[in-house]
C-alpha cells in the first residue's frame, strides 16, 4: 500500500488513488481497507514521503477531477488530527476542504478533526494569530480554535472569547458566540455566569442581528449544560433579544426550538416561541425550521408551546398548513384524546385559517378509516350557544370529512349542553346526512348505543329522517323527460374525462413514484416482462403482474342538487363569529 | 306507415282520445260532422254523427259509437256505461227515432261500431249476430276497426298530396326516436315547418293544420307508450304556435272556416294540455312537496343539468297555469289579479301555484339561476303567482333569494347567471375564476332588470335596493335590458325565426326609487307593436307566452300592464292598513 501511495503521489493521482481504494472498501464491505489506507497515508505524510496537506489544497475549486470529493474528504477527516504539520499549512488545507465542499452541509467534516489536531499539537493560539477576526470566511475556524483553547483551559477560552465579543468585528463576535456555546463550563459557575453576562450584553447592545441570534443560541446551549441557576440570565437575554430580533435571530430561535429545546422549561419555551412566531412569510427557511420545531415539540410533549408557535404562523398567513408537513404529521401522531382538544380549540377560535388547518389536518390523515373523535364536553363546560357555534364550525370546515364532523356532533349530543341538542341534531341531518347518505349513514347506525346515551335518540331520529328522505326520492321513479339528452350526457362525459386527464397529469407530476421509477407505457396485457443487466453483467428477467389501485369518495348530494345554496351555507358557517 | 298509424290507433287509451281525432278524419273524407263529442256525455249512445258517402257511394247518416283499443267481452255487453251493446241499443231505440236532424231524416243510416283495435274472437259471433238481427232496410251496421281507421287516415288526412313521402319519413323518424327527444323533435319540426310553408290557400291551410294535429297525436301516443313524452310536449307547443301562425288570419272571421279553425286550434290546445297532464300532472307534480325529489329525478351528476331541468319545469308548469288564468271568465285582455271565488278554475290555479311554491322550496337550485335566459321561466312563474293575492309573500321571498344567490355566486366566482346558452359553455361555467371571464359572461342581462321591475311593482324595496347597489358596485359593465316586440315580430314570433323585436337597454335600478317601472312604463306607453300582435289582438295572450317560452324570448313587459297596477294598489292597501313594515 505504501508503495502505491508513493507512486500515486509521484504521478499526481493521489486523490484518484484514495477514491479507488475507498470504492473497493465499499464494494467489498471490508472496513480494514480504510484503516490500512489511513495508517499508510499518515505514515507517508509524517515521514515526509508525501505532503497530504499540499494535495488537499489542490482540491479547492473543484479540481478533484476523476475522483469523488466526498470520499477523499472522508479519508482526510479520519487522518487530519494525526498529521504533523505547520499551522499555516494545516489552515490552508482545511480551508481548501471547506471550500471544495461548497454550501453542502457536509462541507465542514474536516473541522472537528482540525480542532482535535490543535488540541493534540497545542497549536491553537498559534492558529488564532493566523486567522482574521474581521473576515466572515474565518468565523468557523476561529470558533474551532477557541474551542480548542477552551479544551486546554476553559478560563483562557472564556477570556479570549469574551475579548472577541467585546471587540467590534461582527465576524469575531459571531465566532466567539458560536464557540462559547460549545464550551463545557458545567463545572465552573463563575465562568458560566461570566459567559452569560457577556452574551446578554451582546444581545441587547446594538449588535448585528446574526450576532444576537448566535448569542441567543449559545446562551441556550450553556443553559442546557448548566440548567441550575442559569434560567434567569437566559430569560433576560431572550427578553433583550426579543426587542431587536430580526430574521437571523428568529431563525436561530426556530432552530433552537427544533433541535435543542428538549428539557427547556415552559418559561424558556414561551420566551423563545414569542420570538420565533414573528417569522415572516418570505423567510421560507425559517418557516421550514418552525415546521420541524412544532413537530419535534409535539413529539416531546411540549404541546402548548408548539401550538403557540404554530397558530400565529397560520393566522398571519405566514404559511399554509399544507406546507407544514412535519407539524401536520406530528399532530396526526397524537393520541385522539390529545388531538381532539386541539381540533376543538381551532374550530372554536373562529379563525378561518385555523379552521382550514383543521380541515387539511383531517384530510391529510391517510388511515384505514376516517379520523373520529369521542370528546367529553361535560355539560357545564360549554354554553349552548358555544356548542351550536362549534357544531356549525365543524360542519363548515369538516364538511368533506363527514364522519369526522359527525363524530364531533355526536360527542356534543352525548355530553354537551342539552339546550344545544336540537340545533346540533339538525346539523347532523342537514347538511351532513342529507349529503352523505352512504358511509356516514352506516357509521351513524353503528353509533347507536344504549338508550341511556343522550345521543341515541337524536341519532335514531336523524337516521329515520334520512330513510324518509330517501324514500321520497325513490318514490318519484323514472322520469325520462327530466333526464339530460344524449348529446348533453356526451358533452358532460367528455368534460369529466378531460378534467380527469388533467388531474391525472397533475398527480403524476407530484407523485413520488415518478422520482423513483422509470415510466413505461404498456399498451396491452396485465403483466409486464422486461430484462435488465445485473451487477455481474448478466441479463436478468423480470416479470411483474400489474395491479389496480382504486379509491372512491362520496360526493355531497347537494353539490349537484343545489350547489350555490350549499356553498353559501358552508361559507356562513365558516365565517360567522360568536359575539359576546 | 300504416303499421305506425295502426299502432297509434290501438294505443289510444281513453274514449276521449279516439273520438277527438275522428271528426277531423271524417272531415278530410268529405263528411259533414254535425255532432261532436261533448265531454262526459253521449247523445243516446252516439259519440259522433256525420253525413257522407259510404264505401258503396251511398250518402248516409253515420252514427259512431266509439270505443278505445280492442273490443273484448268486457267492452261488449256489461253493466259498464262504456259497454258497446247498450249504446247500440240506445241508438237504435232512441237516437234513430228521435234525434236525426230533419234535413237528414230521409237518408239511410249506418250505425258504426268504432274502435282503435280489433274485435276479440270470443265476442265476434255475438257482435255479428247483433248486427244481423238489427239490420233493416234503413239501418245498417258497419265495423270501423283499427285497420279501417288507419286506411281512412292514410286516404284522408295523410293522403299523398298533403303529406309527400319525404314528410312521411320525418314522421316515421320522429316516432321511432321518441326516446331521444332532441332527434324526434328535429324531425317533427322539419315536418311541420314544411307544412306551414306549403302555401297560403286557406282551405288547404286547414287541411295542413289537421295534418299537424294528427301527426302530433301519433307522436304523443307512441311517446306515451314509450314512457317519455318530452318530444310530444315540445312538439305540441311548436304545433300550437305554427298552427296559430297558419290560421291567425282565418280565426277572426265569422264563417264555417273560422269556426273550423277555432275548433282545430282548440283541439291542438287540448292535446297540448293532455300531454302536459301526462308529464306534469301524473309524473312531476305529485312529488312537488318532497324535498329534492324532482332534482334527483334528473339523474345527472352535473349540477347544471339539474338546474336547467328544474327551471324548465317551473316555466312549463307556470305556462299551464297561465292558460287556466286565461280561461277564467271575466273582462281581462291580459293577466290580472283574480279575485277569490269558489270556481274550479280558481281552485286549479291555486293548486298549481301552491305546487310551484313547493317545487321551489324543495329544490333550492331554483333560487340560483345558472343562465340569464332563465329569466323567461322566472317571469312566467311570477306572472302566474302575481294573479293570486295569496301568493304575494312567495313572490317577495323568491325575488329576494334569487337576487341574493345570484349576487353571492357572482362575488365568489360561483355558478352565477351567464349570458352564454350553449350547453358546452354552461357545463363548464365558470370556466375561469377571473374578473375578465366573469365580465365577459355578464355583459348584458334580462334577469336582474326583471327582478328589479317586479321588486318595484310589488313594493319589495329590500330586493330592489340590493340589486341597485349590486349594479352600481359590480355590474357597471352590464347592460340591463328587456325585450319588446316590434313590427317584425308578428311574422317571426310564432315560428321562432331569429332577429325580431327590440332590446330596451339601460334599464335603471335605483335605490329608493321606482325608476325601473317608470322607465319601462314610458316605453310601453309609446310602443304599440305589442298590441298589434295577433295573439294579443285576438285575446290569446298565452300564445305569446308560449312563443316566449318555446323560442326562448324574454317575456315583454307589456304583458304586466294590467297586473302591476293591481299589485301596486294591493301593496298600497297593505301599507295603509299597517300590514307592511
Amino acid at each position: 500500500m505504501r508503495e502505491e501511495i508513493l507512486a500515486a503521489s509521484g504521478s499526481g493521482t493521489l486523490p484518484q488513488f484514495i477514491t479507488r481504494v475507498t470504492l473497493d472498501r465499499y464494494r467489498s464491505d471490508d472496513g480494514t481497507k480504510s484503516t490500512v489506507l489511513a495508517r499508510n497515508l499518515v505514515a507517508a505524510h509524517n515521514e515526509g514521503d508525501v505532503d497530504l496537506l499540499e494535495v488537499a489544497a489542490t482540491l479547492a475549486g473543484g479540481r478533484a477531477d476523476g475522483c469523488d470529493f466526498w470520499m477523499i474528504q472522508e479519508v482526510y477527516a479520519s487522518i487530519i488530527a494525526e498529521l504533523d504539520a505547520e499551522p499555516a499549512a494545516m489552515i490552508a488545507a482545511v480551508r481548501a476542504l471547506n471550500e471544495a465542499g461548497g454550501s453542502d452541509m457536509a462541507a465542514g467534516r474536516a473541522n472537528h478533526p482540525f480542532r482535535d489536531w490543535m488540541v493534540r499539537t497545542g497549536n491553537a493560539r498559534a492558529v488564532l494569530t493566523l486567522l482574521d477576526s474581521g473576515s466572515n470566511d474565518d468565523i468557523v475556524l476561529i470558533a474551532l480554535t477557541l474551542e480548542a483553547i477552551a479544551k486546554e483551559d476553559a478560563g483562557t477560552g472564556v477570556d479570549v472569547a469574551v475579548a472577541l465579543l467585546g471587540a467590534t468585528d461582527p465576524a469575531g463576535q459571531v465566532a466567539a458566540a458560536l464557540a462559547i456555546g460549545r464550551f463545557d463550563l458545567s463545572n465552573d459557575t463563575e465562568l458560566t455566569d461570566r459567559a452569560l453576562v457577556m452574551l446578554r450584553a451582546i444581545a441587547g447592545g446594538g449588535s448585528e442581528d446574526r450576532v444576537v441570534g448566535i448569542a441567543l443560541g449559545a446562551a441556550v446551549d450553556i443553559h442546557r449544560r448548566v440548567p441550575v441557576d442559569t434560567e434567569a440570565r437566559l430569560l433576560a437575554l431572550v427578553a433583550a433579544a426579543a426587542q431587536v430580533a430580526g430574521p437571523e435571530t428568529i431563525h436561530r430561535c426556530a432552530t433552537t426550538l427544533y433541535l435543542w429545546a428538549e428539557g427547556l422549561s415552559e418559561a424558556v419555551l414561551t420566551a423563545l416561541v414569542a420570538i420565533a412566531r414573528e417569522v415572516r412569510a418570505e423567510n421560507k427557511g425559517t418557516v421550514r425550521e418552525i415546521d420541524h420545531a412544532v413537530g419535534q415539540m409535539l413529539r416531546r410533549g411540549q404541546r402548548r408551546a408548539a401550538l403557540n408557535l404554530l397558530e400565529p404562523v397560520l393566522i398571519k398567513d405566514v404559511a399554509d398548513f399544507d406546507d407544514l408537513g412535519s407539524a401536520s404529521y406530528a399532530l396526526l401522531e397524537l393520541d385522539q384524546s390529545l388531538l381532539g382538544p386541539i381540533v376543538l380549540r381551532w374550530l372554536l377560535s373562529g379563525h378561518n385559517d385555523l379552521g382550514d388547518a383543521t380541515r387539511m389536518l383531517v384530510g391529510n390523515a391517510h388511515r384505514d378509516g376516517p379520523v373520529t373523535f369521542s370528546i367529553d364536553f361535560g355539560p357545564d363546560r360549554m354554553e349552548a350557544i358555544q356548542a351550536v357555534f362549534l357544531a356549525r364550525k365543524t360542519v363548515g370546515f369538516l364538511f368533506v370529512q363527514p364522519i369526522t364532523a359527525a363524530s364531533i356532533l355526536v360527542s356534543l349530543l352525548r355530553t354537551g349542553p342539552a339546550a344545544a341538542a336540537a340545533d346540533v341534531a339538525e346539523l347532523l341531518f342537514d347538511p351532513l346526512l342529507i349529503n352523505f347518505s352512504g358511509g356516514l349513514s352506516a357509521w351513524l347506525r353503528d353509533q347507536v348505543a344504549e338508550p341511556t346515551d343522550a345521543a341515541t335518540p337524536h341519532i335514531v331520529e336523524a337516521i329515520a329522517r334520512l330513510d324518509r328522505y330517501l324514500d321520497g326520492l325513490r318514490a318519484v321513479g323514472p322520469v325520462p323527460e327530466l333526464r339530460p339528452s344524449e348529446r348533453e350526457r356526451l358533452i358532460e362525459r367528455q368534460r369529466q374525462q378531460r378534467s380527469m386527464e388533467v388531474a391525472h397529469k397533475a398527480a403524476e407530476k407530484s407523485s413520488i413514484i415518478g422520482l423513483i421509477a422509470t415510466r413505461q407505457v404498456l399498451l396491452y396485457g396485465n403483466r409486464s416482462i422486461s430484462y435488465f443487466e445485473g451487477p455481474s453483467g448478466n441479463q436478468q428477467r423480470n416479470e411483474m403482474k400489474l395491479g389496480q389501485i382504486t379509491t372512491s369518495m362520496e360526493a355531497p348530494r347537494l353539490d349537484i342538487l343545489e350547489p350555490v345554496g350549499l356553498d353559501y351555507e358552508l361559507r356562513v358557517y365558516r365565517n360567522e363569529r360568536l359575539t359576546t | 306507415m300504416k303499421l305506425v298509424i295502426r299502432e297509434y290507433l290501438t294505443s289510444l287509451r281513453e274514449r276521449g282520445e279516439l273520438d277527438a281525432v275522428l271528426p277531423d278524419m271524417l272531415t278530410e273524407m268529405g263528411f259533414t260532422v254535425y255532432s261532436r263529442p261533448a265531454v262526459g256525455t253521449r247523445q243516446y249512445g252516439v259519440d259522433i254523427a256525420a253525413v257522407g258517402d259510404g264505401q258503396d257511394g251511398v250518402r248516409r247518416v253515420h252514427l259512431f259509437s266509439v270505443k278505445s283499443g280492442d273490443l273484448g267481452r268486457q267492452d261488449w255487453d256489461t253493466a259498464s256505461p262504456q259497454s258497446l251493446r247498450p249504446s247500440l241499443n240506445e241508438i237504435r231505440d232512441h237516437y234513430v227515432t228521435t234525434r236525426i236532424p230533419p234535413e237528414y231524416a230521409d237518408l239511410p243510416i249506418a250505425i258504426c261500431l268504432c274502435f282503435g283495435g280489433d274485435i276479440a274472437e270470443q265476442v265476434r259471433a255475438e257482435v255479428t249476430g247483433y248486427c244481423r238481427a238489427n239490420t233493416t232496410a234503413r239501418v245498417t251496421y258497419e265495423e270501423w276497426n283499427g285497420d279501417r281507421l288507419a286506411q281512412v287516415i292514410l286516404d284522408g288526412i295523410l293522403r299523398e298530396e298533403l303529406l309527400p313521402a319525404a314528410l312521411r319519413g320525418h314522421l316515421r323518424k320522429a316516432v321511432a326516436m321518441v326516446e331521444e327527444p332532441d332527434i324526434a323533435m328535429g324531425h317533427f319540426a322539419r315536418l311541420t315547418r314544411e307544412l306551414v310553408d306549403a302555401g297560403d290557400d286557406a282551405p288547404d291551410r286547414l287541411a295542413r293544420a289537421r295534418l299537424i294535429n294528427i301527426c302530433l297525436w301519433i307522436l304523443f301516443v307512441w311517446a306515451r307508450e314509450a314512457g317519455n313524452v318530452e318530444a310530444p310536449y315540445r312538439a305540441s307547443e311548436l304545433a300550437m304556435l305554427q298552427v296559430w301562425n297558419m290560421l291567425k288570419d282565418v280565426l277572426p272571421g265569422r264563417g264555417v272556416r273560422a269556426r273550423n279553425a277555432g275548433i282545430l286550434f282548440n283541439e291542438l290546445a287540448t292535446l297540448h294540455f293532455a300531454i302536459w297532464d301526462e308529464l306534469y300532472a301524473k309524473k312531476v307534480l305529485p312529488h312537488a312537496a318532497v324535498r329534492h325529489a324532482l332534482a334527483t329525478a334528473v339523474q345527472s351528476y352535473a349540477a347544471i343539468d339539474v338546474n336547467l331541468k328544474l327551471f324548465q319545469t317551473i316555466g312549463r308548469v307556470a305556462l299551464r297555469g297561465l292558460w287556466l288564468v286565461w280561461e277564467v271568465p271575466g273582462e281581462h285582455s291580459l293577466p290580472t289579479v283574480l279575485a277569490d271565488d269558489d270556481s274550479d278554475g280558481i281552485a286549479r290555479i291555486d293548486t298549481l301555484c301552491s305546487q310551484l311554491v313547493e317545487i321551489i322550496a324543495n329544490n333550492r337550485a331554483l333560487l340560483s339561476p345558472a343562465t340569464d335566459e332563465q329569466a323567461i321561466d322566472i317571469a312566467l312563474v311570477l306572472t302566474l303567482l302575481g294573479t293570486r293575492p295569496r301568493f304575494r309573500p312567495s313572490i317577495d321571498q323568491w325575488i329576494k333569494e334569487l337576487s341574493e344567490n345570484a349576487q353571492i355566486a357572482y362575488l365568489t366566482h360561483g355558478r352565477y347567471p351567464t349570458t352564454r346558452t350553449s350547453y358546452w359553455d354552461l357545463v363548464e361555467h365558470p370556466a375561469e375564476r377571473t374578473d375578465e371571464y366573469r365580465k365577459s359572461t355578464t355583459e348584458g342581462s334580462v334577469l336582474y332588470p326583471l327582478l328589479a321591475l317586479w321588486a318595484v311593482a310589488t313594493g319589495n324595496d329590500e330586493a330592489r335596493d340590493s340589486i341597485a347597489r349590486f349594479k352600481a358596485e359590480h355590474l357597471t359593465h352590464c347592460n340591463f335590458q328587456l325585450w319588446l316586440p316590434d313590427e317584425d315580430s308578428e311574422t317571426s314570433l310564432y315560428l321562432g325565426d331569429d332577429n325580431h323585436g327590440a332590446a330596451l337597454g339601460g334599464v335603471p335600478v335605483g335605490e329608493g326609487t321606482t325608476a325601473t317601472l317608470d322607465y319601462v312604463n314610458r316605453e310601453c306607453a309609446t310602443n304599440n307593436h305589442f298590441d298589434r300582435l295577433s295573439a294579443i289582438a285576438l285575446g290569446h295572450w298565452p300564445v305569446l307566452l308560449t312563443a316566449c317560452r318555446h323560442h326562448r324570448l324574454p317575456v315583454p313587459p307589456q304583458i304586466w300592464r294590467d297586473l302591476f297596477p293591481s299589485l301596486l294598489a294591493a301593496r298600497a292597501g297593505q301599507m295603509a292598513a299597517g300590514n307592511v313594515v
